[in-house]
């Protein structure tokens, strides 16, 4: 959680939002991240993390959770 | 019910180098659409997004329609791009001089779309009727917070609307639960009234559609 907070805090206007977040914080609708940024979330995600995110995948990262789940995912696929 | 989809992109806002990069527009254009790209018309970051900017006021227009539809770019395809010298989009507010069509398909539906270049922003709305019929606007904001952004396109939009729907009283925007916005006047919900608003950086842009389709 901590992780993904430094890969959202470049995108998320209001910092303060990033403090409460929790699986269910929605990236556009509650930290407020710009759709058009959506993009860099996940490329940078790929690069923290050294895997690549699918389109199917990258389709999905619409909150905390399900972000974390997936990249989660990808991680155990490259081990 | 009819429906309509704006989105902006403002281009002060994005990285240029990142945008051109493989890895990063491979997320939001196909290989078909890459293929469709003319140097000679626009720089490589503009055309990305204005694809973007198109997939997203289609995907705006679509999830009206559907409710829980997923975005997903390079599953909405764009083609027939074309570029036209001199043209008006709907009541916009001025003469550009480039106005760029395009034809959609999102989740099988197929959209129309007109967009706007201009050296600040990339504009585009998507419709299935005639654009004569919609009211749009950008208008540029001080501050780029996001409560402001979203405050300044509700007040613009409720004041443009009293000035088409003279006898809808006490209007206030809401959203449905996927993002979709909605028009309600004296606490009943007018789903005639398809609406759509934008913002990203110091830009805001609405439109709604001013003669609902029947």
């Amino acid at each position: 959680m901590e992780e993904l907070k430094t890969i959202l805090k470049p995108y998320t206007v209001d910092k303060e939002l990033l403090a409460g977040i929790n699986d269910n914080t929605d990236l556009i609708k509650d930290l407020k991240i710009n759709s058009a940024n959506l993009v860099d979330v996940i490329i940078d995600a790929e690069a923290k993390y050294n895997v690549e995110i699918d389109y199917d995948s990258a389709e999905e990262m619409t909150n905390v959770g399900s972000c974390i789940d997936i990249i989660m995912k990808k991680l155990n696929t490259v081990e | 019910m009819s429906s309509i989809g704006i989105d902006i992109v403002a281009l002060h806002e994005v990285d240029i180098q990142r945008t051109i990069l493989p890895k990063f527009y491979s997320k939001i254009i196909t290989t078909a659409e890459l293929s469709c790209y003319d140097p000679a018309a626009m720089p490589l970051y503009q055309y990305i997004w204005l694809l973007w900017s198109v997939k997203e006021a289609a995907y705006k227009y679509a999830s009206r329609l559907q409710p829980g539809l997923v975005f997903s770019p390079t599953r909405t395809t764009v083609s027939n791009i074309s570029i036209h010298a001199t043209a008006t989009v709907g009541h916009g507010p001025e003469l550009y001089n480039d106005a760029i069509t395009t034809d959609v398909l999102i989740n099988g539906l197929p959209l129309h779309t007109h967009s706007i270049i201009t050296e600040n922003y990339i504009v585009s709305i998507a419709y299935t009727g005639s654009f004569d019929e919609v009211q749009w606007a950008v208008r540029h904001i001080k501050d780029p917070h996001p409560d402001n952004q979203s405050a300044m396109v509700r007040q613009l939009v409720i004041n443009e609307l009293g000035n088409y729907y003279p006898q809808a009283n006490n209007i206030t925007i809401t959203k449905t639960v996927d993002g979709v916005p909605e028009v309600v006047c004296n606490d009943i919900v007018k789903n005639e009234m398809a609406l759509s608003f934008s913002h990203h950086g110091h830009y805001v842009a609405y439109a709604f559609v001013v003669a609902p389709a029947a």
